[in-house]
């Protein structure tokens, strides 16, 4: 029997397999739609991430609907796993819509080589890892910018990184946005933002950050996975997960709080401070969005920076080639996970601009869009999902029917189930290394208190999420990638 | 009611790290707060008082106060790698600033560099979300949820 769902007495009417929606209520300016399972569901309705979904398919201006992704938990203001657009010209700018975290994403890089090659030296690469990629609390960048060179970064992105011998043009064009959103303007970054910002490019941070070196495990869609550079199982890949430091976190506390200073009344009505928004053509919208533009931007450098150290690494560990051609690490894709875009979708028949919030949620363009780069353009966009540390991570492809339903947008991972001071009374990161050794998954950590609170039981179950995204039809599976050695803050 | 004596304590929240500060004052609550936040990175109470830093804020509420307060902690461990292990002073005035009601805190804190400590995870930011400033028969509560 279908299991009925409901949060704070309001019904969730199940639509179709894997797609739910939340009872409308007065206020609501547009359904809340919520992709998931029943499972899943059941996780969901315990925590505040559908009444938060509710909240914001009450702002004015937002568009169609609300999505709620198969990864969704209870967030701040938005949910985590919470998608909604606003017309360009009047709508809202929600800073909290977004994240702290601005940019927060993934960088997929695929190698030559196979697990039997890089097994009997992981422990090595792993210590060449760590000295070379920063990472853990205070960890600081191994390249000193002035502050005329922060700018540069920050209004550039990757352009930076090409003219200083970080990044290639493959890289670029494999990378959302191509590396660089133009509307970036580091004048509207604070001197504070920057402080924060100025010693950390190129370094991993902690919590749920990590860099692994994983083996493709299986292959769904042999062509697709070939046109994305994954060839063959037991290849090796590198994947980051990381945003844009500290500098992207103080830009959304700035803004949150410039909105609570000037727009006093419109915050005093939101049942959430955090929900805080400000009308798009504000000045204050449109100087945070500059500044969001900037904080990105410095978030494809900081992963780009440790793609540098990566290949530098690699070399380090095997030479400078493999059976005989030079060994090349390139990027599969780099997607963003917390940002907002001007993007075109139809509503009600109307073909319109819009600033798509993406918290938690991965971009997902289906085949042909023009913004993807041109050995993609058949295939549609990479989706690159980070699994937990136990499990594993996929790779999908963005689909018309997300481009239809979901403003092109898919999960973002495995989504958290269990709080940190749950998981810090029931593990010892000890235990977590060991029971992960055991599994042949090889980790190095700047703390091992850390990874309590990390372990793969406080994930939603990967498989789950993954599923519901393919059955759904808003992202479809390509392959399963498992860690083989893991580097954590 | 918290226990005797108790500075602060852990909270459930899926995502982020949700902590409640306690105090006989407010001052004392708020005090108990950036303790809390710290304690999450390290074990505090090895933490050496070397570093003294002097914090001022101003606001005319409370709950900006707070975030205001603690953000600059998260500024210092980021630009200064400054773990707080002690609260020395702080208090909280409240006056009239341009016919404006204007709180303002002052305090001292000491601690020290993370650098030989053992420190594990990060504060990304602090959160309006289910922030609580609240005080019942003379005990002081504060709550708080920080982006982790």
């Amino acid at each position: 029997m279908t299991q009925k769902f409901e949060v704070s007495g309001m019904k969730i009417k199940k639509v179709s397999d894997y797609l739910y929606e939340l009872e409308p209520r007065s206020k609501m300016q547009v359904p809340v739609r919520i992709f998931s399972s029943e499972p899943l569901m059941e996780n969901l309705v315990k925590d505040n991430a559908i009444m938060q979904g509710k909240n914001v398919a009450e702002m004015p201006f937002v568009q169609k609907h609300v999505l709620i992704m198969p990864d969704a938990h209870q967030g701040y203001g938005f949910p985590v796993g919470g998608v909604a657009a606003f017309p360009i010209d009047e709508g809202c700018i929600s800073p909290g819509g977004i994240g702290f975290d601005i940019n927060c994403g993934v960088r997929l890089l695929a190698t030559p080589f196979t697990k039997e090659d890089v097994e009997p030296k992981i422990k090595e690469l792993l210590d060449v890892l760590f000295e070379n990629v920063h990472c853990g609390v205070g960890s600081e960048s191994n390249v000193r910018l002035t502050h005329t060179e922060l700018d540069v970064v920050l209004n550039k992105g990757l352009q930076w990184a090409l003219e200083n011998g970080y990044a290639t043009q493959d890289d670029i064009d494999h990378c959302e946005e191509s590396g660089q959103m133009k509307q970036a303007n580091a004048a509207k970054v604070s001197p504070t933002a920057k402080k924060r910002g100025k010693n950390q490019l190129g370094t991993l941070g902690a919590g749920n950050h990590f860099l692994e070196i994983q083996i493709v495990e299986e292959i769904f869609d042999k062509k697709i996975a070939e046109a994305f550079r994954i060839t063959k199982k037991g290849q090796i890949v590198v994947m980051i997960h990381s945003g844009s430091r500290g500098l992207g976190h103080q830009v959304c506390s700035d803004y949150l709080r410039r909105i609570e200073d000037e727009l006093p009344e419109l915050v005093a009505q939101l049942p959430e401070k955090d929900l805080a928004y400000a009308p798009t053509s504000s000045p204050i919208a449109q100087d945070y969005l500059q500044a969001m533009a900037a904080a990105a931007n410095f978030g494809w450098c900081n992963r780009q920076l440790m793609v540098h150290n990566i290949r530098k690494s690699f070399k380090q560990v095997f030479g400078e080639k493999y059976h005989g051609k030079e060994i090349e690490l390139k990027t599969v894709y780099d997607v963003a996970h917390n940002i907002a875009k001007i993007e075109e979708y139809i509503i009600e028949g109307v073909s319109k601009k819009m600033y798509v919030h993406r918290k938690g949620a991965t971009r997902a363009f289906g085949p042909g869009h023009k913004e993807l780069p041109k050995d993609y353009q058949v295939t549609g966009q990479p989706i690159l999902l980070p699994g937990s540390m136990g499990t594993g991570s996929y790779v999908l492809v963005g689909t018309d029917k997300a481009m239809q339903e979901t403003f092109a947008s898919t999960p973002h991972g495995a989504g958290r189930v269990m709080s940190r001071n749950a998981a810090n009374k029931l593990f010892k990161g000890e235990d977590i290394k060991n029971e992960l050794l055991r599994k042949n998954i090889h980790i190095k950590a700047a703390s091992w208190r850390g990874l309590s609170e990390e372990a793969p039981a406080v994930y939603k179950d990967v498989d789950e999420v993954v599923r519901v995204s393919h059955e759904a039809g808003i992202g479809k599976l390509v392959a399963k990638l498992i860690p083989l050695g893991v580097l954590k803050g | 009611m918290a226990a005797l004596n108790l500075k602060f304590k852990y909270l459930d929240h899926t995502s982020e790290a949700k902590f409640q500060a306690y105090g006989k004052t407010m001052e004392e609550a708020f005090g108990n707060a950036v303790l809390a936040m710290f304690a999450m990175l390290t074990d505090i109470s090895k933490v050496n008082q070397k570093i003294t830093t002097k914090i001022e804020k101003k606001s005319t509420k409370l709950d900006t106060l707070l975030f205001d307060f603690l953000d600059e902690f998260i500024i210092l461990l980021d630009v200064e790698g400054l773990i707080v292990s002690k609260i020395e002073k702080i208090t909280i005035v409240q006056k009239m600033i341009q016919e404006k009601e204007v709180y303002t805190l002052t305090a001292i804190v000491k601690g020290d560099s993370y650098k030989k400590y053992e420190v594990h995870g990060d504060i990304k930011a602090v959160t309006y979300n289910d922030m609580m400033i609240q005080e019942e028969n003379g005990n002081w509560t504060v709550q708080v949820v920080v982006d982790i």
